[in-house]
C-alpha cells in the first residue's frame, strides 16, 4: 500500500486536480480527476454527475491519450489567478473559500483546494474542461462495476476483473427496488434507476 | 439605422463649404448635404437634417446613433478630402483643421439635442456603460457582462468607477452568500492588480471597491464603526475580515435577546457576518405559551413544470403535517409556516419577515435550500425549511474520498432531520395504505397469527441500519428457517453485541405455495467498527438501542406496495380492508426538533439554552486546510451539541 502511495505520489508531482461535488442527507458524491502532463488519475466515489448510465465506481486512467497541454496550461492560468485573490485575502485572515458561494447542497467544483460554486466567474470554463476530461477513454483500473440489470457486481483489480458475484440490493441499497442509492464497502454511492 | 456615405461630392461652392452627399439614416433617404461654416464659425447644415430629426418619433437611442453615425461618416469625408484635394488646393477646409470642424460639428449638435445628447456624443465607454445601467439595459452584478460600444467590446468589470458607484445598488438584491461571490469575481478579473505591490490609480480604485465591498457584507448596521477601520487608506487598511465580523457583530448584538413573553414577536434577520448565523423569519410566542415561526417565501419557476403555487400548497401542506411534532424539551410547541409575499402584507409591517425566493427545478435536480426539485418530499422540504431558521447540516462530510470541503462538521449521533431525512417518518406519523392482494402480505393478514402479523410490520435490521453503515462495516449472512422462532413476533434481535461488534438476526416474511403461504425467512446482520473509528462505534450504540427497543416499520412491508391514495383516519393497529392494508406509523422519536434546535430557532444568535448549538454547528461549513478545526470535545457529546438528555 505504501509503495502505490509513492508511485502515485511521484507519477502526480505537480497535478492539479479537478472534482466535482455534492452532497445531501442521502448520500455524498465526488469525482476527481488529478492531472499532469503524463498521467491522469479519474476517481469515480458515486455516478451522480455521469451523463450517461454507468454504474462503476473506482480509479481509472486514460486508454491511450493524455490530457492536452493547452488544457493543463488553462488549468495552471486559473489556477494562478486564484492563488492571487486567496493569498491577498489570507493577509487579511481570510480566504478564497471564504467568498465562495456555499448554498447547502449545491454542486460545486474544487480546483486543488479551491471551491467554485455555480455564480462563480470561472466556473462555466472549469465545469467544460471536467465534461471533456469525462468523456475521455477511461480504462477502470479498480473498484466495482454493477451490471445495468443490478443483478451482479463485478470486482476489478489492477484493471482486470477478478470477482463477479451476485448482487444483495436490498442489503446494499437504501430501498430494495429500483430507483434507489446503493453503497458498496467503502467505494463510495452509486444512483441506480 | 444605417447610415451610408455614397460618395463625397466635395464642391467648390460658397467658400468655406462643403457638400457631402449622403444617406441620412435617420430618414433612410438619400438627402445631399452641404456643410458650411458661417461668419460667427457656426456651422450650417443645408437641408438641416438635425431640425427635421427633432420632429420625428424617434427614441433617443436610435436618434443618438444616427447622429453619432453621421458625425464620425463627415468627419471621415473631410479628412478623405483633406489627404486627397488639399495638397493641390487652396480651398478654405484645406487651411480649417478637421478636429475644429468637428467641434463645430459637437456644438451644433449640442445646440440641436441640447445637452443630454451633446454629452451622448462624445461619451466615453464608461459613461455609455453609465447611461445603460441607468436605463437596466446592463445589470452592473454581473462583473462578467459585456457590452460593445464603439465597435470595442468592454466588460462591466473593467470600469472600477462604475463598480465602485453601483456597488451599494447591486448589494441591496444581492444575499450576503451572493455577494461573497460577486467580490470573488471582482478580485477575479484584478488579479494583476492585487498581485502588484505598487501604488496606482487603479489598484487604489480597486482596493477602494474592495474596502466598500467588504463593509457592505460584513457591516450591516456598524457603518460607522467600519469607517473608522477602513479609512480609506486602501493600501495598507483593509482591516481582517474577522475583526470586522466580530466588532460589527458586537454592536449588532444590541438587539434585544429577553425570551420571548406570551404576545411577543421578534423577527429574525440572517446576519451579515455569519450566513448560517440565522434565517429570515418572524417568530411569535402565542397566548398559550407555544411558538409560531413564520418564513416569508416565493416560489419561482425554474427548470421544473411544477408550477410556484402547487410547490406552495405541496410545502405547505407538508409543514402542517410536520408542526405537531416539532416540539420544545418540555412539550411547547413550534408551529412552522410559511407565507407569501401577499400573506405577509397582512401581517403588522413590524412583524415582516424578508422574502427566500426558492426555485422549482426539474425532477433530477439536487435540491437545496434555494432550489427544490419538482418531486422533492416532505423530509427535504421540512429539512430545507429549518436550514431558512438557521439550522445547520449534521452529516458526515470528514471522509476524503467525499471531499473533505467541510471536514470541521460535526457528525450528530441522536435522530436529527438535519442529518438523516429518514428521522421525519419517524417523528412524524404515516398513515399507510399498501395494496395487500398478493402474497406474502394477503396470507399474512388474512392469519390468526397475531405473532406473524406484529413480525411482518416490524422494523427489521434493513430499516434501522443505513444502507451506508451496511456496506461500510456489516455482513450479510443467510439463516436456515426455522418453524420454532425465539421472540416469534419480533423481526429483529440482538444476538451478539460486544465493544466494537454486533450481530442482529433479521426477519424478514416470504411468500411460499403451500400452507400458510408464508415463511420467515432469517439472516444474520453481522457488523464490526474499526478499532477507534469514532464515528461507526457511536452509530452502533445508536443501532444496537433501535434493535432492543423495535417499532413498527414506516414503510409497507415486503410483498405490499405503497398506494397513493392517502387517508386521515389513524389506525391504531394495522387493519385490511378490500385488500388493502392501512396503519398508521408510530413515531418513534418524540420530536422532529431536538432540544438544541428548539433553542436555536427561538433564540437565533443570542445567548441562552442553545449556546452548545451554536459553538458546534458554527464548524458545519469549515474545513481544516486554513488551520486546525479546533472542534471543542465537548461538540460531539449530543447532550451539549443538541442538548439531548443524558
Amino acid at each position: 500500500m505504501k509503495f502505490l502511495w509513492l508511485i502515485l505520489l511521484i507519477n502526480f508531482a505537480q497535478a492539479a486536480t479537478l472534482s466535482q461535488y455534492h452532497s445531501s442527507p442521502d448520500g455524498s458524491s465526488v469525482q476527481k480527476f488529478t492531472v499532469n502532463s503524463k498521467n491522469a488519475l479519474y476517481e469515480k466515489r458515486s455516478n451522480f454527475f455521469d451523463k450517461e448510465k454507468s454504474y462503476s465506481l473506482g480509479s481509472f486512467t486514460l486508454k491511450a491519450s493524455k490530457i492536452s497541454p493547452e488544457d493543463l496550461k488553462r488549468l495552471d492560468e486559473i489556477l494562478k489567478k486564484i492563488k492571487t485573490v486567496d493569498d491577498f485575502l489570507k493577509k487579511k485572515n481570510s480566504s478564497f473559500n471564504d467568498l465562495s458561494d456555499k448554498t447547502p447542497h449545491r454542486s460545486f467544483l474544487v480546483l486543488n483546494d479551491y471551491r467554485i460554486s455555480h455564480e462563480s466567474d470561472l466556473y462555466p470554463e472549469l465545469k467544460m474542461l471536467f465534461e471533456k476530461f469525462q468523456n475521455m477513454e477511461w480504462k477502470q483500473e479498480s473498484g466495482i462495476k454493477l451490471s445495468n440489470d443490478l443483478k451482479t457486481i463485478t470486482t476489478i483489480q489492477a484493471g482486470k476483473e477478478t470477482k463477479t458475484e451476485a448482487f444483495n440490493m436490498p442489503f446494499q441499497c437504501q430501498k430494495a427496488e429500483a430507483p434507489t442509492m446503493c453503497a458498496y464497502k467503502d467505494l463510495g454511492i452509486l444512483y441506480v434507476q | 439605422m444605417r447610415f451610408i456615405i455614397l460618395s463625397c461630392l466635395l464642391v467648390f461652392a460658397p467658400t468655406r463649404t462643403i457638400a457631402v452627399s449622403a444617406e441620412w439614416a435617420c430618414s433612410s433617404t438619400r438627402i445631399p448635404i452641404e456643410i458650411s461654416l458661417d461668419s460667427s464659425a457656426k456651422l450650417q447644415l443645408k437641408p438641416d437634417v438635425f431640425a427635421d430629426v427633432k420632429k420625428r418619433n424617434l427614441s433617443e437611442s436610435e436618434i443618438l446613433k444616427c447622429v453619432e453615425d453621421f458625425r464620425h461618416s463627415v468627419s471621415q469625408q473631410i479628412s478623405k478630402y483633406k489627404n486627397e484635394e488639399c495638397p493641390a488646393s487652396k480651398h478654405d477646409f484645406c487651411f480649417t483643421s478637421g478636429s475644429y470642424i468637428d467641434t463645430k460639428m459637437g456644438e451644433k449638435i449640442e445646440a440641436t439635442f441640447e445637452k443630454k445628447l451633446r454629452s451622448q456624443a462624445k461619451q466615453s465607454p464608461e459613461e455609455y456603460l453609465e447611461e445603460k445601467i441607468a436605463k437596466k439595459e446592463i445589470d452592473p452584478s454581473k462583473l462578467g457582462q459585456s457590452f460593445t460600444y464603439n465597435n470595442k467590446t468592454y466588460k462591466v468589470s473593467e470600469f472600477d468607477k462604475v463598480v465602485g458607484e453601483n456597488i451599494e445598488n447591486v448589494f441591496m438584491q444581492l444575499s450576503r452568500n451572493e455577494a461573497k461571490q460577486y467580490v470573488q469575481n471582482y478580485m477575479l478579473v484584478n488579479t494583476d492588480i492585487l498581485n502588484v505591490e505598487r501604488v496606482s490609480p487603479k489598484r487604489t480604485a480597486v482596493l477602494n471597491n474592495l474596502n466598500q465591498m467588504f463593509g457592505y457584507i460584513y457591516g450591516d448596521k456598524g457603518s460607522e464603526e467600519l469607517t473608522k477601520m477602513l479609512e480609506c487608506k486602501p493600501e495598507d487598511d483593509l482591516k481582517p475580515i474577522e475583526e470586522i465580523i466580530h466588532r460589527v457583530e458586537k454592536i449588532n448584538k444590541v438587539a434585544t435577546c429577553q425570551p420571548l413573553r406570551p404576545g411577543d414577536h421578534r423577527v429574525f434577520e440572517q446576519l451579515n457576518s455569519n450566513y448560517y448565523g440565522t434565517g429570515d423569519y418572524l417568530l411569535k410566542r402565542k397566548n398559550d405559551g407555544n411558538y409560531q415561526a413564520i418564513v416569508n417565501v416565493k416560489f419561482q419557476s425554474g427548470s421544473g413544470r411544477l408550477s410556484p403555487q402547487e410547490m406552495m400548497n405541496r410545502s405547505k401542506n407538508c409543514l402542517a403535517k410536520a408542526s405537531p411534532y416539532m416540539k420544545g424539551p418540555q412539550g411547547e410547541l413550534l408551529e412552522l409556516t410559511i407565507m407569501t409575499q401577499e400573506e405577509i402584507n397582512g401581517l403588522p409591517r413590524k412583524q415582516r419577515p424578508k422574502e427566500n425566493v426558492i426555485t422549482v427545478e426539474g425532477p433530477d435536480f439536487g435540491t437545496n435550500a434555494a432550489s427544490y426539485a419538482e418531486d422533492v418530499d416532505c423530509d427535504t422540504i421540512t429539512h430545507e425549511m429549518l436550514h431558512l431558521l438557521g439550522l445547520c447540516d449534521e452529516y458526515g462530510e470528514t471522509r476524503e474520498k467525499y471531499g473533505d470541503m467541510w471536514n470541521c462538521r460535526v457528525v450528530t449521533k441522536a435522530p436529527s432531520i438535519m442529518r438523516e431525512l429518514s428521522v421525519f417518518n419517524k417523528a412524524v406519523p404515516q398513515n399507510l395504505s399498501c395494496d395487500c392482494k398478493s402474497l406474502p402480505c394477503s396470507s399474512v393478514m388474512k392469519s390468526s397469527n397475531e405473532d406473524i402479523k406484529k413480525l411482518y410490520t416490524g422494523q427489521t435490521a434493513l430499516n434501522v441500519i443505513d444502507y451506508r453503515f451496511r456496506a461500510q462495516y456489516c455482513k450479510n449472512i443467510i439463516l436456515v428457517s426455522s418453524a420454532n422462532l425465539r421472540d416469534p413476533s419480533k423481526a429483529m434481535i440482538l444476538k451478539v453485541n460486544s465493544e466494537r461488534n454486533f450481530v442482529v438476526e433479521s426477519r424478514i416474511v416470504s411468500s411460499q405455495q403451500q400452507a400458510p403461504q408464508y415463511f420467515v425467512e432469517r439472516y444474520e446482520v453481522s457488523c464490526s467498527c474499526p478499532a477507534g473509528d469514532k464515528e461507526c462505534l457511536q452509530t452502533k450504540e445508536s443501532i444496537v438501542k433501535k434493535v432492543m427497543s423495535p417499532k413498527m416499520g414506516n414503510t409497507c412491508p415486503r410483498g405490499s406496495r405503497p398506494l397513493s391514495t392517502q387517508t386521515d383516519k389513524k389506525f391504531s393497529s394495522p387493519q385490511v380492508s378490500d385488500n388493502v392494508l392501512y396503519f398508521t406509523t408510530e413515531p418513534q422519536i418524540e420530536s422532529l426538533l431536538q432540544p438544541g434546535h428548539f433553542h436555536k430557532i427561538l433564540e437565533g444568535t443570542c445567548p441562552g439554552q442553545s449556546a452548545g448549538y451554536q459553538e458546534c454547528a458554527d464548524f458545519a461549513y469549515k474545513n481544516n486546510r486554513n488551520g486546525s478545526c479546533n472542534v471543542p470535545e465537548k461538540c460531539y457529546d449530543d447532550s451539549y451539541y443538541l442538548g439531548v438528555p443524558k
